[in-house]
Protein backbone atom coordinates (compact mmCIF):
# COMPACT_ATOMS: atom_id res chain seq x y z
CA UNK A 1 0.00 0.00 0.00
CA UNK A 2 2.82 2.36 0.92
CA UNK A 3 4.34 1.62 -2.44
CA UNK A 4 1.26 2.74 -4.34
CA UNK A 5 1.09 5.97 -2.35
CA UNK A 6 4.72 6.58 -3.13
CA UNK A 7 4.23 6.10 -6.87
CA UNK A 8 1.21 8.40 -6.87
CA UNK A 9 3.11 11.11 -5.00
CA UNK A 10 6.01 10.84 -7.41
CA UNK A 11 3.79 11.22 -10.42
CA UNK A 12 1.92 14.14 -8.88
CA UNK A 13 5.15 15.79 -7.85
CA UNK A 14 6.72 15.40 -11.24
CA UNK A 15 3.65 16.52 -13.16
CA UNK A 16 2.72 19.56 -11.13
CA UNK A 17 6.30 20.46 -10.37
CA UNK A 18 7.38 20.55 -14.00
CA UNK A 19 4.31 22.51 -15.03
CA UNK A 20 4.75 25.09 -12.27
CA UNK A 21 8.44 25.40 -13.04
CA UNK A 22 7.89 26.00 -16.74
CA UNK A 23 5.23 28.58 -16.06
CA UNK A 24 7.44 30.33 -13.56
CA UNK A 25 10.40 30.46 -15.92
CA UNK A 26 8.26 31.98 -18.65
CA UNK A 27 7.12 34.70 -16.28
CA UNK A 28 10.69 35.30 -15.10
CA UNK A 29 12.04 35.64 -18.61
CA UNK A 30 9.30 38.03 -19.60
CA UNK A 31 9.89 40.28 -16.64
CA UNK A 32 13.66 40.19 -17.00
CA UNK A 33 13.22 41.46 -20.52
CA UNK A 34 11.15 44.32 -19.15
CA UNK A 35 13.72 45.27 -16.55
CA UNK A 36 16.86 44.81 -18.55
CA UNK A 37 17.39 48.54 -18.72
CA UNK A 38 17.57 48.93 -14.98
CA UNK A 39 21.23 48.48 -13.99
CA UNK A 40 21.57 46.23 -11.01
CA UNK A 41 25.08 45.86 -9.72
CA UNK A 42 26.87 44.50 -6.72
CA UNK A 43 29.31 47.39 -6.47
CA UNK A 44 29.12 49.65 -3.46
CA UNK A 45 29.83 52.94 -5.11
CA UNK A 46 27.40 54.37 -7.60
CA UNK A 47 29.23 54.65 -10.89
CA UNK A 48 29.18 58.15 -12.22
CA UNK A 49 26.11 59.00 -14.18
CA UNK A 50 24.72 62.26 -15.49
CA UNK A 51 22.28 63.91 -13.16
CA UNK A 52 21.89 64.54 -9.51
CA UNK A 53 20.75 61.97 -6.98
CA UNK A 54 17.21 62.76 -6.02
CA UNK A 55 16.12 59.78 -3.96
CA UNK A 56 17.68 56.72 -2.48
CA UNK A 57 15.86 53.93 -0.74
CA UNK A 58 16.34 50.33 0.29
CA UNK A 59 14.79 48.02 -2.28
CA UNK A 60 13.88 44.52 -1.15
CA UNK A 61 12.32 41.43 -2.66
CA UNK A 62 11.81 37.97 -1.29
CA UNK A 63 10.28 34.70 -2.29
CA UNK A 64 9.80 31.26 -0.74
CA UNK A 65 9.73 28.33 -3.14
CA UNK A 66 9.26 24.71 -2.23
CA UNK A 67 10.45 21.55 -3.92
CA UNK A 68 8.07 18.88 -5.04
CA UNK A 69 8.18 15.22 -3.94
CA UNK A 70 9.91 14.03 -7.09
CA UNK A 71 12.82 16.45 -6.68
CA UNK A 72 13.23 15.55 -3.04
CA UNK A 73 13.41 11.86 -3.80
CA UNK A 74 16.00 12.49 -6.52
CA UNK A 75 18.05 14.53 -4.07
CA UNK A 76 17.85 11.75 -1.49
CA UNK A 77 19.15 9.28 -4.10
CA UNK A 78 21.98 11.67 -4.87
CA UNK A 79 22.75 11.70 -1.18
CA UNK A 80 23.68 8.05 -1.46
CA UNK A 81 25.72 8.19 -4.64
CA UNK A 82 27.12 11.71 -4.50
CA UNK A 83 27.46 14.17 -7.34
CA UNK A 84 25.63 17.20 -8.57
CA UNK A 85 22.08 17.51 -7.27
CA UNK A 86 20.56 18.81 -10.48
CA UNK A 87 17.01 18.73 -9.17
CA UNK A 88 17.70 21.52 -6.72
CA UNK A 89 19.59 23.66 -9.23
CA UNK A 90 16.43 24.90 -10.87
CA UNK A 91 14.93 25.61 -7.47
CA UNK A 92 17.63 28.01 -6.30
CA UNK A 93 17.94 29.55 -9.74
CA UNK A 94 14.25 30.35 -9.91
CA UNK A 95 14.16 31.67 -6.39
CA UNK A 96 17.14 33.95 -6.92
CA UNK A 97 15.87 35.42 -10.14
CA UNK A 98 12.39 35.89 -8.75
CA UNK A 99 13.71 37.66 -5.66
CA UNK A 100 15.84 40.08 -7.74
CA UNK A 101 12.89 40.80 -9.99
CA UNK A 102 10.71 41.58 -7.01
CA UNK A 103 13.40 43.84 -5.70
CA UNK A 104 13.40 45.71 -8.99
CA UNK A 105 9.64 45.92 -8.88
CA UNK A 106 9.66 47.37 -5.38
CA UNK A 107 11.26 50.64 -6.46
CA UNK A 108 9.39 52.03 -9.44
CA UNK A 109 11.10 54.89 -11.18
CA UNK A 110 14.59 54.07 -9.90
CA UNK A 111 17.55 54.73 -12.13
CA UNK A 112 19.77 52.01 -10.80
CA UNK A 113 20.17 49.60 -7.92
CA UNK A 114 23.57 49.18 -6.32
CA UNK A 115 25.13 46.92 -3.72
CA UNK A 116 22.66 44.11 -4.16
CA UNK A 117 23.04 41.26 -1.69
CA UNK A 118 21.28 37.93 -1.68
CA UNK A 119 20.48 35.95 1.43
CA UNK A 120 19.35 32.36 1.16
CA UNK A 121 17.74 30.46 4.01
CA UNK A 122 16.35 26.97 3.95
CA UNK A 123 13.06 26.32 5.67
CA UNK A 124 12.42 22.67 6.25
CA UNK A 125 8.94 21.53 7.04
CA UNK A 126 10.03 18.92 9.53
CA UNK A 127 13.44 19.05 11.11
CA UNK A 128 14.74 16.12 9.14
CA UNK A 129 18.40 16.26 8.56
CA UNK A 130 19.44 16.27 4.95
CA UNK A 131 16.05 17.20 3.56
CA UNK A 132 15.09 20.61 2.31
CA UNK A 133 11.44 21.55 2.28
CA UNK A 134 11.66 25.02 0.81
CA UNK A 135 14.10 27.84 0.47
CA UNK A 136 13.73 31.54 0.90
CA UNK A 137 15.80 34.00 -1.07
CA UNK A 138 15.90 37.60 0.03
CA UNK A 139 17.44 40.23 -2.25
CA UNK A 140 18.14 43.79 -1.12
CA UNK A 141 19.98 46.75 -2.49
CA UNK A 142 19.98 50.52 -2.59
CA UNK A 143 17.80 52.01 -5.33
CA UNK A 144 18.94 55.37 -6.55
CA UNK A 145 16.85 57.78 -8.57
CA UNK A 146 18.73 60.36 -10.59
CA UNK A 147 17.39 63.33 -12.45
CA UNK B 1 14.17 57.92 7.94
CA UNK B 2 16.54 57.04 5.12
CA UNK B 3 17.80 53.51 4.81
CA UNK B 4 20.50 52.28 2.46
CA UNK B 5 22.76 49.29 2.31
CA UNK B 6 25.80 51.18 1.05
CA UNK B 7 28.12 53.09 3.31
CA UNK B 8 26.69 56.51 2.56
CA UNK B 9 23.56 58.24 1.40
CA UNK B 10 24.13 59.26 -2.20
CA UNK B 11 23.98 62.98 -2.59
CA UNK B 12 24.10 63.69 1.13
CA UNK B 13 26.84 64.25 3.67
CA UNK B 14 27.21 62.28 6.87
CA UNK B 15 27.92 64.63 9.76
CA UNK B 16 27.52 62.40 12.77
CA UNK B 17 27.27 58.71 13.49
CA UNK B 18 25.55 57.06 16.39
CA UNK B 19 26.77 53.48 16.37
CA UNK B 20 25.10 50.17 15.67
CA UNK B 21 21.34 49.86 15.67
CA UNK B 22 19.39 46.71 15.15
CA UNK B 23 15.91 45.32 15.09
CA UNK B 24 14.87 41.74 15.41
CA UNK B 25 11.72 39.73 15.56
CA UNK B 26 10.94 36.06 16.03
CA UNK B 27 7.95 34.81 14.14
CA UNK B 28 6.24 31.47 14.11
CA UNK B 29 3.97 30.19 11.40
CA UNK B 30 0.48 28.98 12.17
CA UNK B 31 -1.13 25.67 11.32
CA UNK B 32 -2.96 26.88 8.23
CA UNK B 33 0.24 27.91 6.53
CA UNK B 34 1.81 24.65 7.56
CA UNK B 35 -0.87 22.59 5.84
CA UNK B 36 -0.46 24.53 2.61
CA UNK B 37 3.27 24.06 2.89
CA UNK B 38 2.75 20.36 3.34
CA UNK B 39 0.76 20.17 0.11
CA UNK B 40 3.21 22.34 -1.74
CA UNK B 41 5.98 20.04 -0.62
CA UNK B 42 4.46 17.45 -2.91
CA UNK B 43 3.47 19.67 -5.81
CA UNK B 44 6.18 22.29 -5.69
CA UNK B 45 5.77 25.99 -6.37
CA UNK B 46 5.80 29.20 -4.41
CA UNK B 47 4.65 29.25 -0.82
CA UNK B 48 2.82 32.56 -0.76
CA UNK B 49 1.88 32.24 2.89
CA UNK B 50 5.46 31.94 3.98
CA UNK B 51 6.56 34.73 1.67
CA UNK B 52 4.06 37.09 3.25
CA UNK B 53 5.02 35.94 6.71
CA UNK B 54 8.66 36.66 6.14
CA UNK B 55 8.00 39.98 4.39
CA UNK B 56 5.95 41.19 7.31
CA UNK B 57 8.55 40.02 9.78
CA UNK B 58 11.29 41.90 8.00
CA UNK B 59 9.16 44.99 7.85
CA UNK B 60 8.57 44.77 11.58
CA UNK B 61 12.26 44.25 12.26
CA UNK B 62 13.07 47.30 10.15
CA UNK B 63 10.49 49.37 12.01
CA UNK B 64 12.14 48.41 15.28
CA UNK B 65 15.53 49.36 13.94
CA UNK B 66 14.27 52.72 12.71
CA UNK B 67 12.67 53.30 16.10
CA UNK B 68 15.96 52.62 17.82
CA UNK B 69 17.79 54.94 15.43
CA UNK B 70 15.28 57.70 16.07
CA UNK B 71 15.72 57.30 19.79
CA UNK B 72 19.43 57.77 19.29
CA UNK B 73 18.80 60.99 17.40
CA UNK B 74 19.77 59.77 13.94
CA UNK B 75 17.93 60.48 10.72
CA UNK B 76 19.38 57.73 8.52
CA UNK B 77 20.71 54.19 8.78
CA UNK B 78 23.46 53.12 6.42
CA UNK B 79 25.16 49.83 5.62
CA UNK B 80 22.13 47.79 6.54
CA UNK B 81 22.49 44.02 6.63
CA UNK B 82 19.97 41.25 7.20
CA UNK B 83 20.30 37.88 8.86
CA UNK B 84 17.90 34.97 9.25
CA UNK B 85 18.24 32.07 11.62
CA UNK B 86 15.85 29.43 12.78
CA UNK B 87 15.65 29.29 16.53
CA UNK B 88 13.08 26.57 17.03
CA UNK B 89 11.29 24.27 14.68
CA UNK B 90 8.74 26.41 12.95
CA UNK B 91 10.06 29.75 14.20
CA UNK B 92 12.61 32.00 12.54
CA UNK B 93 14.41 35.01 13.89
CA UNK B 94 14.93 37.94 11.53
CA UNK B 95 17.65 40.35 12.40
CA UNK B 96 18.42 43.70 10.73
CA UNK B 97 21.38 45.83 11.70
CA UNK B 98 23.09 48.95 10.44
CA UNK B 99 24.95 52.10 11.40
CA UNK B 100 22.79 55.01 12.53
CA UNK B 101 23.98 58.39 11.21
CA UNK B 102 22.85 61.96 10.89
CA UNK B 103 22.99 63.35 7.37
CA UNK B 104 22.36 66.75 5.91
CA UNK C 1 29.68 55.41 -17.93
CA UNK C 2 27.64 53.59 -20.47
CA UNK C 3 25.37 50.75 -19.41
CA UNK C 4 24.52 48.13 -21.94
CA UNK C 5 21.81 45.84 -20.67
CA UNK C 6 21.85 42.48 -22.38
CA UNK C 7 20.34 39.30 -21.08
CA UNK C 8 22.29 36.03 -21.23
CA UNK C 9 21.14 33.71 -24.01
CA UNK C 10 21.07 30.50 -22.03
CA UNK C 11 20.64 29.56 -18.41
CA UNK C 12 24.03 28.33 -17.23
CA UNK C 13 22.90 27.51 -13.72
CA UNK C 14 20.85 24.43 -14.54
CA UNK C 15 21.81 21.00 -15.83
CA UNK C 16 20.76 19.93 -19.28
CA UNK C 17 20.06 16.35 -18.24
CA UNK C 18 16.43 15.33 -18.00
CA UNK C 19 15.36 14.54 -14.43
CA UNK C 20 13.53 11.39 -15.54
CA UNK C 21 16.66 9.98 -17.08
CA UNK C 22 18.56 10.74 -13.90
CA UNK C 23 15.87 9.05 -11.83
CA UNK C 24 16.06 5.90 -13.96
CA UNK C 25 19.82 5.69 -13.70
CA UNK C 26 20.00 6.28 -9.95
CA UNK C 27 17.02 4.14 -9.10
CA UNK C 28 18.27 1.33 -11.31
CA UNK C 29 21.62 1.40 -9.56
CA UNK C 30 20.03 1.45 -6.14
CA UNK C 31 17.61 -1.40 -6.88
CA UNK C 32 20.39 -3.46 -8.41
CA UNK C 33 22.51 -3.08 -5.30
CA UNK C 34 19.54 -3.80 -3.05
CA UNK C 35 18.70 -6.95 -4.98
CA UNK C 36 22.23 -8.28 -4.61
CA UNK C 37 22.19 -7.45 -0.94
CA UNK C 38 18.78 -9.08 -0.46
CA UNK C 39 19.90 -12.31 -2.12
CA UNK C 40 23.02 -12.40 0.01
CA UNK C 41 20.83 -11.86 3.04
CA UNK C 42 18.77 -14.92 2.15
CA UNK C 43 21.85 -17.11 1.85
CA UNK C 44 23.45 -15.72 4.98
CA UNK C 45 20.34 -16.31 7.10
CA UNK C 46 19.92 -19.84 5.76
CA UNK C 47 23.54 -20.57 6.53
CA UNK C 48 23.51 -19.23 10.07
CA UNK C 49 20.25 -20.99 10.95
CA UNK C 50 22.05 -24.29 10.65
CA UNK C 51 24.37 -23.19 13.42
CA UNK C 52 21.67 -22.28 15.91
CA UNK C 53 20.40 -25.24 17.85
CA UNK C 54 16.71 -25.53 18.71
CA UNK C 55 17.56 -25.15 22.38
CA UNK C 56 19.16 -21.79 21.76
CA UNK C 57 16.20 -20.85 19.62
CA UNK C 58 13.78 -21.67 22.42
CA UNK C 59 15.82 -19.65 24.89
CA UNK C 60 15.41 -16.69 22.58
CA UNK C 61 11.67 -17.14 22.39
CA UNK C 62 11.39 -17.41 26.15
CA UNK C 63 12.28 -13.72 26.18
CA UNK C 64 9.23 -12.85 24.07
CA UNK C 65 5.62 -12.99 25.13
CA UNK C 66 3.00 -14.76 23.09
CA UNK C 67 -0.80 -14.78 23.29
CA UNK C 68 -2.44 -17.64 25.12
CA UNK C 69 -6.05 -18.65 25.04
CA UNK C 70 -8.41 -17.91 27.90
CA UNK C 71 -7.68 -19.50 31.22
CA UNK C 72 -9.97 -22.06 32.70
CA UNK C 73 -10.78 -25.66 32.24
CA UNK C 74 -10.00 -26.96 28.81
CA UNK C 75 -13.11 -28.00 26.94
CA UNK C 76 -13.69 -31.49 25.62
CA UNK C 77 -12.74 -30.29 22.18
CA UNK C 78 -9.50 -28.74 23.32
CA UNK C 79 -8.47 -31.95 25.04
CA UNK C 80 -9.28 -33.93 21.90
CA UNK C 81 -7.19 -31.63 19.74
CA UNK C 82 -4.30 -31.78 22.19
CA UNK C 83 -4.41 -35.58 22.19
CA UNK C 84 -4.40 -35.58 18.39
CA UNK C 85 -1.35 -33.35 18.38
CA UNK C 86 0.52 -35.67 20.70
CA UNK C 87 -0.23 -38.52 18.30
CA UNK C 88 1.06 -36.53 15.38
CA UNK C 89 4.41 -35.95 17.04
CA UNK C 90 5.25 -39.53 16.09
CA UNK C 91 4.98 -38.56 12.46
CA UNK C 92 6.50 -35.10 12.91
CA UNK C 93 9.38 -35.45 15.31
CA UNK C 94 10.63 -32.20 16.80
CA UNK C 95 13.40 -31.76 19.36
CA UNK C 96 11.05 -29.97 21.75
CA UNK C 97 7.54 -30.23 23.10
CA UNK C 98 4.70 -28.76 21.10
CA UNK C 99 1.51 -27.54 22.76
CA UNK C 100 -1.79 -26.32 21.38
CA UNK C 101 -4.46 -23.98 22.67
CA UNK C 102 -7.94 -23.36 21.32
CA UNK C 103 -9.20 -19.80 21.30
CA UNK C 104 -12.93 -19.11 21.15
CA UNK C 105 -13.34 -16.88 18.15
CA UNK C 106 -15.24 -16.80 14.87
CA UNK C 107 -11.94 -16.43 12.99
CA UNK C 108 -11.11 -19.25 10.63
CA UNK C 109 -7.41 -19.37 11.33
CA UNK C 110 -4.59 -21.14 13.07
CA UNK C 111 -1.20 -19.77 13.97
CA UNK C 112 2.14 -21.18 14.99
CA UNK C 113 4.05 -19.13 17.54
CA UNK C 114 7.75 -19.47 18.23
CA UNK C 115 8.61 -21.91 20.98
CA UNK C 116 6.32 -24.69 19.88
CA UNK C 117 2.96 -23.11 20.66
CA UNK C 118 0.08 -23.49 18.26
CA UNK C 119 -3.05 -21.41 18.60
CA UNK C 120 -6.12 -22.58 16.76
CA UNK C 121 -9.39 -20.65 16.61
CA UNK C 122 -12.70 -22.35 17.24
CA UNK C 123 -14.02 -20.82 14.02
CA UNK C 124 -11.63 -23.05 12.13
CA UNK C 125 -12.57 -26.13 14.16
CA UNK C 126 -16.22 -25.48 13.34
CA UNK C 127 -15.38 -25.68 9.65
CA UNK C 128 -13.84 -29.13 10.01
CA UNK C 129 -15.93 -31.91 8.59
CA UNK C 130 -13.29 -34.63 8.88
CA UNK C 131 -10.38 -35.44 11.14
CA UNK C 132 -8.07 -35.53 8.12
CA UNK C 133 -8.54 -31.81 7.50
CA UNK C 134 -7.57 -31.01 11.07
CA UNK C 135 -4.50 -33.23 10.82
CA UNK C 136 -3.50 -31.36 7.67
CA UNK C 137 -3.78 -27.99 9.44
CA UNK C 138 -1.81 -29.22 12.44
CA UNK C 139 0.78 -30.72 10.11
CA UNK C 140 1.11 -27.36 8.34
CA UNK C 141 1.85 -25.58 11.61
CA UNK C 142 4.29 -28.30 12.62
CA UNK C 143 5.96 -27.74 9.25
CA UNK C 144 6.66 -24.14 10.22
CA UNK C 145 8.40 -25.33 13.35
CA UNK C 146 10.36 -27.99 11.48
CA UNK C 147 11.65 -25.53 8.87
CA UNK C 148 12.36 -22.95 11.60
CA UNK C 149 10.42 -20.35 9.67
CA UNK C 150 10.08 -18.01 12.63
CA UNK C 151 13.79 -17.72 13.15
CA UNK C 152 14.28 -17.16 9.46
CA UNK C 153 11.74 -14.36 9.24
CA UNK C 154 13.06 -12.80 12.42
CA UNK C 155 16.62 -12.87 11.15
CA UNK C 156 15.74 -11.41 7.77
CA UNK C 157 13.56 -8.68 9.16
CA UNK C 158 16.09 -7.66 11.74
CA UNK C 159 19.01 -7.51 9.37
CA UNK C 160 17.02 -5.60 6.74
CA UNK C 161 15.88 -3.04 9.26
CA UNK C 162 19.26 -2.56 10.86
CA UNK C 163 21.00 -2.20 7.52
CA UNK C 164 18.55 0.36 6.24
CA UNK C 165 18.80 2.30 9.49
CA UNK C 166 22.56 2.16 9.43
CA UNK C 167 23.09 3.13 5.82
CA UNK C 168 20.42 5.70 5.28
CA UNK C 169 19.47 7.03 8.66
CA UNK C 170 16.01 7.11 10.19
CA UNK C 171 13.19 8.97 8.49
CA UNK C 172 14.88 8.97 5.12
CA UNK C 173 12.62 9.10 2.05
CA UNK C 174 14.70 6.59 0.18
CA UNK C 175 15.02 4.33 3.19
CA UNK C 176 11.27 4.11 3.62
CA UNK C 177 10.81 3.47 -0.09
CA UNK C 178 13.38 0.67 -0.08
CA UNK C 179 11.87 -0.86 3.01
CA UNK C 180 8.37 -1.00 1.54
CA UNK C 181 9.68 -2.25 -1.83
CA UNK C 182 11.62 -5.00 -0.11
CA UNK C 183 8.57 -5.75 2.02
CA UNK C 184 6.67 -6.56 -1.15
CA UNK C 185 9.52 -8.80 -2.29
CA UNK C 186 9.62 -10.52 1.08
CA UNK C 187 6.02 -11.64 0.65
CA UNK C 188 7.29 -13.95 -2.08
CA UNK C 189 9.59 -15.52 0.45
CA UNK C 190 6.73 -15.84 2.91
CA UNK C 191 4.63 -17.63 0.28
CA UNK C 192 7.48 -20.06 -0.36
CA UNK C 193 7.54 -20.82 3.34
CA UNK C 194 3.81 -21.48 3.31
CA UNK C 195 4.08 -23.83 0.32
CA UNK C 196 6.88 -25.72 2.02
CA UNK C 197 4.72 -26.07 5.13
CA UNK C 198 1.86 -27.38 2.98
CA UNK C 199 4.17 -30.01 1.52
CA UNK C 200 5.24 -31.07 4.99
CA UNK C 201 1.61 -31.29 6.08
CA UNK C 202 0.91 -33.64 3.18
CA UNK C 203 3.75 -35.89 4.34
CA UNK C 204 2.40 -35.90 7.90
CA UNK C 205 -1.07 -36.74 6.64
CA UNK C 206 0.27 -39.66 4.65
CA UNK C 207 2.30 -40.88 7.60
CA UNK C 208 -0.64 -40.73 10.00
CA UNK C 209 -3.35 -42.29 7.85
CA UNK C 210 -1.47 -43.95 5.02
CA UNK C 211 -3.33 -41.81 2.49
CA UNK C 212 -3.93 -38.14 1.74
CA UNK C 213 -7.68 -37.98 1.33
CA UNK C 214 -9.22 -34.76 2.58
CA UNK C 215 -6.10 -32.62 2.25
CA UNK C 216 -7.57 -30.14 -0.18
CA UNK C 217 -11.12 -30.18 1.14
CA UNK C 218 -10.53 -27.44 3.63
CA UNK C 219 -9.04 -25.12 1.00
CA UNK C 220 -11.89 -25.84 -1.33
CA UNK C 221 -14.26 -24.68 1.38
CA UNK C 222 -12.21 -21.57 2.02
CA UNK C 223 -11.98 -20.79 -1.65
CA UNK C 224 -15.72 -20.90 -2.01
CA UNK C 225 -16.21 -18.74 1.07
CA UNK C 226 -13.70 -16.04 0.14
CA UNK C 227 -14.01 -14.20 -3.08
CA UNK C 228 -10.64 -12.39 -3.06
CA UNK C 229 -9.67 -11.59 -6.64
CA UNK C 230 -6.56 -13.22 -8.04
CA UNK C 231 -4.77 -9.91 -8.61
CA UNK C 232 -4.27 -9.26 -4.94
CA UNK C 233 -2.42 -12.51 -4.50
CA UNK C 234 0.90 -10.80 -5.10
CA UNK C 235 0.50 -8.83 -1.89
CA UNK C 236 -0.68 -11.70 0.20
CA UNK C 237 1.62 -13.57 2.53
CA UNK C 238 -0.09 -16.85 1.68
CA UNK C 239 -0.56 -18.37 -1.76
CA UNK C 240 -4.14 -18.21 -2.99
CA UNK C 241 -6.46 -21.05 -2.04
CA UNK C 242 -6.76 -22.30 -5.61
CA UNK C 243 -3.01 -22.39 -6.00
CA UNK C 244 -2.63 -24.35 -2.78
CA UNK C 245 -5.22 -26.87 -3.99
CA UNK C 246 -3.45 -27.24 -7.35
CA UNK C 247 -0.04 -27.61 -5.74
CA UNK C 248 -1.26 -30.21 -3.26
CA UNK C 249 -2.88 -32.26 -5.99
CA UNK C 250 0.30 -32.10 -8.07
CA UNK C 251 2.41 -33.12 -5.07
CA UNK C 252 0.15 -36.07 -4.28
CA UNK C 253 0.56 -37.33 -7.82
CA UNK C 254 4.30 -36.72 -7.82
CA UNK C 255 4.88 -38.59 -4.56
CA UNK C 256 2.45 -41.35 -5.43
CA UNK C 257 0.25 -40.85 -2.40
CA UNK C 258 -2.92 -42.81 -2.13
CA UNK C 259 -6.28 -41.10 -1.69
CA UNK C 260 -8.87 -42.79 0.47
CA UNK C 261 -12.05 -41.96 2.34
CA UNK C 262 -11.79 -39.50 5.19
CA UNK C 263 -12.45 -39.98 8.88
CA UNK C 264 -15.25 -37.89 10.35
CA UNK C 265 -14.47 -35.36 13.05
CA UNK C 266 -16.98 -35.99 15.75
CA UNK C 267 -16.00 -33.48 18.38
CA UNK C 268 -17.94 -30.24 18.70
CA UNK C 269 -18.66 -28.03 21.68
CA UNK C 270 -22.10 -29.55 22.13
CA UNK C 271 -21.19 -33.21 21.92
CA UNK C 272 -19.17 -34.89 24.58
CA UNK C 273 -18.49 -38.23 22.94
CA UNK C 274 -14.98 -39.44 23.40
CA UNK C 275 -14.92 -40.74 19.87
CA UNK C 276 -11.22 -40.22 19.17
CA UNK C 277 -10.07 -43.04 16.96
CA UNK C 278 -6.47 -44.11 16.87
CA UNK C 279 -4.57 -44.01 13.63
CA UNK C 280 -4.70 -47.07 11.53
CA UNK C 281 -2.04 -47.94 9.07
Amino acid sequence: MDFIIFIVLMILGYGFGTWAERRHYKSIEKREMQYQNLPTIALKHPLPQPGRVVKSQLATGNVVISVDYFKRFLAALRNIFGGRVSSYETLVDRARREATLRMKESCPGATKIINIRLETASLSKNTRKGSIGSIEVFAYGTAITCK
Amino acid sequence: MLITNIEMIPGRQIVQHHGLVSGSTVRAKHVGRDIMAGLKNIFGGELKGYTELLTESRKEAMVRMKEQAKQMGANAVVNVRFSTSSVASGAAELYVYGTAVTVQ
Amino acid sequence: MEYSGKLPTSNVNVSKRSPLQELCVLLGGLLGLSLIFYLCLGWAVDYSIQHISPEEENDLYALMKFPASEEGEASERTLAVQALLQELQKCAPLPYQVSIDVSESKQVNAAAFPGGHILIFSGLLDQMSSENELVFVLGHELGHFKHRDHLRSLGRGLVLWVMSLFLLGPDNDVGNFLFSALGVADQTHSRQQESAADEYALEVLNCHYGHVGGATRFFEKLRDLNQTPEILKYYSSHPSDQKRINDLNALAVQKNFRVDSVKPWAISTKQTTKKMGHPKG
